[in-house]
């Protein structure tokens, strides 16, 4: 019970977090005008510029919402912003001269980013849809899709979610979605680096087996 | 039968254009279905009862023209029963080999669609946009969501390691 508590506090603690995912609605501003650039994938090239605008100001939007966020966390954003834009200018200078191969790589970026313009009832009719494997991966994408997956009102999306794959439901003695996801969905060992591991039901953890007769 | 609704219905997109559809064609749409049969607001029945066109503020004509063309092939669906609906609604990310065909748009007008689609009610087709969308997602790892979504990890990196850390459960029991 204690951990189950424990649980619940966390859940809360995300929940506070509501600011930045709201900050994630002004994003979509921006976003709005460079959606139609995605569509329009076969001019290749010069389609590059658009998303790179768009961290720049996305990140202006979030950093306007600035005070909700601790103090390290702007910070870390603020040396994020260095970073991207940099990697993005350089496919945006090769896509240039070489328009194929170069924005090939990156043909999967932003390709569902209409996603953010539907209405919360349709995204969750989405997550209806989907296994807890891909919940863990949401819950781990941003601040505002970890407080969807994991807040208060989560649970149906999770018990829809193992249904989908008729998993079991062994969420008892704190042991919560999310690690019942990892154990299934998790990549990796979830003690080491190390890629391999198996879902061991006794310790319910990932452990690869080096790892395991450690213990 | 015959003194029935009649057999055509005129629709108007965002950009006022017209759309002259038979009736068992519109009425897939149950926010269209509602009107005709007079359960909506007065003033939306008066629309639905005259010759007039409904207006559908929120659909612009290429997407109505899409949306329009699903509800063509599937006008001779039965309606399922609530339960039963609800039930293989949930049970796969299946679609048929035509919804399939049909959804293999950009993903602007996928996601057009599935606007379209909740505004206008149309459940199946809702369906159809959101098992495509799911059935992007899967298998998807977050920096991969991340990509496809196009948004920006804001985790600190005591937040992630944080994450890392909830999901070695064991270790802390």
């Amino acid at each position: 019970m204690g951990s189950r508590t424990q649980y619940r506090r966390k859940a809360t603690a995300v929940v506070s977090y509501a600011p930045p995912s709201e900050s994630d609605d002004s994003v979509e501003e921006p976003c709005a005008g460079s959606c139609t650039t995605f569509s329009n994938k076969p001019q290749k090239g010069t389609r590059e510029a658009p998303p790179d605008e768009q961290v720049d100001s996305s990140d202006a939007a979030a950093e306007s919402s600035g005070d909700d966020f601790r103090p390290g966390q702007a910070l870390k954003k603020k040396t994020k912003k260095k970073r991207r834009p940099h990697k993005k200018a350089k496919h945006a200078a090769k896509a240039v001269t070489a328009a194929g191969p170069a924005v090939e790589q990156d043909g999967c970026d932003g390709k569902l980013e209409g996603i953010k313009l539907v209405p919360m009832e349709v995204f969750l009719d989405i997550l209806s849809k989907s296994s807890p494997g891909e919940l863990l991966s949401l819950s781990q994408v941003s601040q505002g899709y970890r407080s969807i997956v994991t807040g208060d009102n989560s649970e149906a999306l999770w018990r829809q979610a193992r249904a989908n794959y008729q998993l079991p439901d062994i969420t008892s003695g704190g042991f919560t979605e999310l690690h019942y996801a990892g154990l299934f969905f998790g990549k990796g060992c979830a003690a080491c680096d190390s890629n391999g591991g198996a879902p061991d039901f006794y310790l319910r953890v990932k452990l690869c087996r080096t790892c395991r007769h450690a213990r | 039968m015959a003194a029935a609704a009649p057999a055509k219905v005129k629709l108007s997109t965002s950009e006022g254009e017209e759309f002259e559809v038979e009736n068992d064609v519109a009425v897939r749409s149950v926010l269209i279905k509602n009107m005709l049969e007079g359960k909506s607001p007065s003033v939306l029945r008066h629309v639905g009862e005259s010759d007039q066109a409904i207006p559908l503020p929120n659909v612009s004509a290429n997407v109505l023209k899409k949306v329009l063309e699903w509800c063509e092939h599937h006008k001779k669906d039965p309606e399922p029963l609530a339960e039963d609906q609800d039930d293989t609604r949930r049970k796969t990310t299946e679609i048929s080999d035509w919804d399939a065909k049909f959804i293999q748009v950009d993903q602007e007008m996928l996601f057009e669609i599935i606007l379209a689609a909740n505004y206008l009610d149309i459940k199946p087709l809702l369906d159809v946009g959101c098992k495509t969308v799911a059935n992007m997602i899967k298998g998807k790892q977050p920096e991969e969501i991340r990509k496809l979504f196009n948004i920006v990890n804001d985790f600190t990196p005591e937040e992630e390691a944080q994450i890392k850390k909830e999901n070695e459960w064991a270790e802390d029991r």
